[in-house]
């Protein structure tokens, strides 16, 4: 969708971001481990996407450029220094209206690779397929399906081994 | 068997719910101005096409000196005020110093004659100041 013959317009980013903000919020609030930050990886990334919008290729969908800027903001966001400290106190606060997790999915998703944990928020929270994922994560697409395979093989073994 | 790719669907979503939170995308143009304007101030985003701007500038800035048959070494040792102005404007595309109303109009008549329109708006703003 939104595909240009070069770079992107802020036009076309600002569909993008009213269409799909409250996915690019959730995938990004997994990623760093808590709703505020994903909020504000969200906000850093259309800060960049617009401040790089001419690097933007029309071989791509528009939509898959901005996953990508949105997963590297949320990731290098979870990655400063005293991130962890902030994020456990931000946690304690959201922890009384956090869902039940019966299946032990969160602490599943935790320990899984990191482009596994990738491939699997952008599969089941963004409407990307498998080709839009693999722009996402700079890979093949078999890689992707190949990806996708082993976590579900990892959640399958994991529900087997947990007693319920 | 388990099947993994339904049971996530139904359940990856409920154990991870949308955040409560409002797009604000004033919000995030804002920041994309506030960014801009700390490059221009840093100087750090000078594209090709300022940098070719700038030498059209210093071209005819000499062409200007020459014309007028001052040498180059008598106006490096005293700049004309108007062209101190424009260098001013050349280092981050804002005009810093103070000049009087004399200097910025013969300022802007040196860039109308060299036909450099992008520096017109600051320095008719600059005018409207300094020839009220």
């Amino acid at each position: 969708m939104m595909a240009m013959k070069r770079g992107a317009t802020i036009d076309g980013l600002e569909a993008v971001y009213r269409l799909r903000f409250r996915e690019f919020c959730r995938v990004a609030a997994a990623i760093t481990g808590e709703e505020s930050s994903g909020a504000d990886a969200v906000h850093e990334a259309f800060v960049r996407a617009i401040s790089s919008r001419d690097s933007y290729r029309a071989d791509a969908p528009l939509e898959a450029w901005v996953w990508r800027i949105v997963t590297n903001a949320a990731l290098t966001r979870r990655a400063r220094p005293g991130f962890e400290d902030e994020a456990r106190q931000e946690a304690a606060v959201e922890s009384e209206s956090t869902p039940s997790d019966e299946l032990g999915l969160r602490a599943w998703v935790k320990e899984l690779p990191e482009r596994q944990r990738l491939a699997i928020f952008l599969r089941y929270f963004s409407d990307l397929d498998y080709r839009g994922i693999a722009l996402v994560l700079g890979v093949e697409v078999g890689t992707v399906s190949a990806t996708l395979s082993a976590a579900h093989a990892s959640l399958r073994k994991m529900l087997k081994e947990v007693p319920r | 068997m388990i099947d993994a790719d339904s049971l996530l669907n139904d359940e990856l979503g409920r154990v991870f719910p949308y955040p409560n939170v409002q797009p604000d995308w004033a919000a995030v143009l804002s920041d994309v101005q506030a960014m801009q304007q700390g490059r221009r101030r840093t100087g750090k985003s000078r594209s090709p096409r300022r940098l070719a701007l700038i030498a059209v500038v210093v071209v005819v800035l000499c062409a200007a000196g020459s014309a007028l048959g001052i040498g180059i070494a008598q106006r490096l040792d005293r700049p004309a005020a108007w062209h101190g102005m424009i260098n001013d404007w050349l280092s981050d595309g804002r005009i810093d110093g103070t000049y009087s109303c004399g200097t910025t109009r013969e300022a802007i008549r040196q860039l109308n004659h060299a036909r450099i329109t992008p520096a017109a708006e600051p320095f008719r703003r600059y005018e409207r100041v300094a020839c009220r």
